[in-house]
């Protein structure tokens, strides 16, 4: 039985890696306190980082909602997206005239109010209410830019006179009594529109409604295809939404209202320049980007691509903000606390364990192993806390996730490697101080009593 | 007598015993200066295989830093220790390191156990150290820990033990890896003076061997009787060297 044979010194992980994790996991309470700090720190790191990504990509995301343009013509002065500065209409025509352009139309961003009118239900009265909102006017003709997605209704219905199409947020954020539920499925949703509907054609409209406070005025205008019912005043123009569409949410949370460029045009108070963007489509074969210097040279405006223009607009708010150093704030608070706490911990767990290490030690275990022993429990520690933690951010994520919510959440994958970075670093000073100790471990403590 | 003149004498092993360890003029200061406290003032004695050798003296008058120094955990400034024929004072550190690992066994006051281990995998650590896989280390652990009479107890914990319990996996422990040379510092100390005398007992059973040194470090006289060679130490020097019944014998072992 006797295995006394030098060589045998190979398994290397039997006493470093079994004993080590026993060590480790023998002490429960201990075990659990250095995990739980870890995944802490990594949560909120993870959390942080999301939340600050899904900022940044909410902010563009009106930028990546316009589809099917290659080139953003603008005042050279706009740093991002919402920061329009009107161009007069007159614009357009001199980038149409530029080479290898295949078409260039108009869109109009900006603020609009907009005045809700209801009935209030008690006293009978007619009560307005006045909210802001995001106005984008599409090209007459193309309505190029359309949002991504119809949640119900038609885009062509823009063509109908005094149409608007409004965000799923935006008309609950609009008519917050009208039972319209986010949380619901589409179906859900479309079957409360419709339950609406009904009952509205059924009844006079100013039936008291038992369950709500403030009745919609508009309600009961829809036609047969388009089944939505709202309405509301803009600069004195009546306006009916004649469909929902899914749109990104945008930093500001307001609610989205899409309309007709020369619609827009009377929605909002009248100017001289009015013409916010003017979008492009390049002729098959031609390099977007050498359309784009055509552009500059021959209007003096600045033209951008998608991917040019969100990296302006991020590199505005990271640079011209305070949101970019509130989250790293967090996210440093979180390292530092996070290395606090399970370094203090991890520390003294090793001193709890200092003369089982100094047994070792006596016993024939070199410093090398030693020290991997160490380094495998801060590694095991490490491991499981960034996974839980990176676990808990997301569950906390997916639960306030979706089109729908108020939260921007987005987690990239850098943030991932970004977070198991912070908390190998973590780790590493945690442990540092307990390599130390071990190193430096005469094994003849082991005598002392 | 006077052990620090008696070289090599008249009475030798007698029983054809072999010479285990041979310390000479061992030297340990700890601190510097004004603090320096001089442990060891050149300590010589010679171990022989198959019998217990015990270390006894007041408190602080050397035994725990000598015996360092015998089994390889601390350096010594002056002197050498060797161990059948094999110098350990000049050996490196990483050699000493593994030196321990394959030929040294401790049994401490305190035991030292792993508390998240169980009795027979606390046994068989030696044999983990060395590579054997945890299996067969373990299954020969528990064989050892059912000669200490400990068979039932295999899978407890330390904490489920009494202190002769555990000193008793202590003592399956360090032989499990058959050492060369085998150190207790105050096996006994913790224990009530019945059970202490069956720990001794069982060192004496099973340790002592014709290719091993077994050195035990005690305060209680009452043990002195179980010890072969008695060796008294006062402040740094071994002062007299007795046999079992406090017959005087040199510190030294004549080589045949
Ligand atoms: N690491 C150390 N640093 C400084 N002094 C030390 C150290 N270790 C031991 N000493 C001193 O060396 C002397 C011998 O100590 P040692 O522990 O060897 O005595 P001992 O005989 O084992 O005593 P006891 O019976 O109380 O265990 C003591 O004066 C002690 O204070
Ligand atoms: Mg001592």
């Amino acid at each position: 039985m006797l295995p006394a044979k030098p060589e045998l010194f190979s398994n290397f992980g039997e006493i470093v890696g079994w004993i080590a994790i026993k060590m480790l996991t023998g002490d429960r309470a201990k075990f659990i306190g250095i995990v739980f700090g870890l995944a802490f720190a990594s949560a909120l790191i993870m959390q942080q980082g999301s939340i600050f990504w899904g900022l940044m990509l909410r902010t563009c995301a009106q930028i990546y909602d316009l589809r099917g343009a290659d080139l953003w013509v603008m005042d050279p002065s706009v740093q991002f997206i919402d920061d329009v500065k009107p161009m007069l209409e007159k614009q357009l025509g001199l980038v149409r005239g530029v080479d290898g352009i295949k078409w260039a139309v108009p869109l109009y961003k900006g603020i609009a109010r907009a005045k809700l009118s209801f009935i209030d239900k008690s006293t009978g009265k007619r009560v307005d209410v006045t909210e802001q909102v995001i106005l984008i006017g599409l090209d007459d003709n193309s309505l190029v830019g359309e949002p991504a997605s119809m949640f119900t209704g038609d885009i062509e219905d823009l063509h109908r006179p005094n149409s608007i199409i409004v965000d799923r947020v935006g008309l609950r954020k609009l008519f917050p009594r009208q039972g319209l539920n986010l949380i619901d499925s589409p179906g859900q949703f479309k079957s409360t529109l419709a339950a609406l509907t009904r009952r509205k054609q059924a009844s006079p409209m100013s039936e008291p409604n038992s369950d709500k406070d403030l009745e919609p005025i508009g309600l009961g205008t829809a036609s047969q295809n388009s089944p939505v019912l709202f309405e509301m005043e803009m600069n004195e123009h009546r306006a009916e939404v004649v469909g929902v569409c899914d749109a990104s949410r945008t930093f500001q949370s307001n609610a989205v209202i899409y309309t007709t460029f020369s619609r827009a045009k009377e929605f909002v108070p009248r100017e001289r320049k009015l013409l916010s963007y003017v979008l492009v489509k390049v002729m098959p074969g031609q390099n977007p980007l050498d359309v784009a210097r055509r552009i500059r040279e021959q209007s003096g405006l600045s033209a951008l691509t998608t991917d040019q223009f969100v990296e302006k607009t991020i590199n505005y708010y990271l640079r011209y903000t305070g949101i970019p150093i509130n989250f790293m704030t967090t996210v440093i608070l979180g390292f530092i606390v996070g290395t606090a706490i399970a370094g203090q911990m991890f520390y003294s767990f090793t001193l709890e364990n200092i003369r089982q290490f100094g047994a070792l030690k006596a016993m024939g275990v070199g410093n090398l192993r030693i020290v991997g022993m160490v380094l495998l429990q801060a590694a095991l520690v490490g491991f499981l806390g960034y996974g839980l933690g990176v676990g808990g951010a997301t569950l906390f994520g997916m639960a306030n996730r979706g089109q729908n919510s108020e939260l921007a959440f987005y987690t990239h994958r850098y943030l991932l490697l970004l977070d198991a970075g912070a908390t190998i670093i973590i780790c590493t000073l945690a442990s540092l101080l307990s390599v130390l100790k071990v190193i430096l471990l005469e094994p003849a403590i082991v005598f002392r009593g | 007598m006077e052990p620090q003149s008696a070289t090599t004498t008249d009475i030798p092993l007698g029983h054809g015993k072999r010479l285990a360890v041979r310390i000479s003029g061992i030297k340990k200061q700890f601190g510097k200066g004004e603090q320096a406290v001089e442990a060891l003032r050149g300590v010589t004695w010679d171990v022989a295989a198959q019998e217990v050798a015990m270390l006894v003296g007041p408190s602080g008058c050397g035994k725990t830093t000598l015996i360092s120094v015998v089994a390889g955990i601390l350096n010594a400034d002056q002197g050498t220790v060797s161990i059948f024929g094999e110098s350990i004072t000049s050996m490196s550190d990483r050699a000493k390191t593994r030196y321990r690992a394959l030929n040294v066994g401790f049994v401490f006051q305190q035991y030292n156990l792993l508390p998240a281990l169980t009795a027979a995998e606390n046994a068989a650590v030696p044999l983990l150290i060395q590579g054997v896989p945890r299996l067969k280390a373990v299954k020969a652990a528990s064989e050892l820990l059912g000669q200490l009479g400990l068979g039932k107890r295999t899978h407890s914990r330390p904490n489920q033990l009494s202190g002769g319990q555990q000193q008793r996996v202590a003592i399956a422990r360090a032989l499990i890896h058959k050492p060369k040379i085998l150190v207790c510092d105050e096996p006994t100390a913790a224990l009530d003076h019945e059970t202490g005398m069956i720990v001794m007992k069982l060192i004496r059973e099973l340790a002592v061997s014709d290719d091993r040194a077994v050195i035990v470090v005690t305060h209680d006289n009452r043990i002195f009787p179980l010890g072969d060679r008695v060796a008294h130490m006062d402040d740094g020097h071994i002062e007299s060297i007795v046999d079992g019944s406090g017959r005087p014998i040199p510190a030294t072992i004549e080589i045949p």
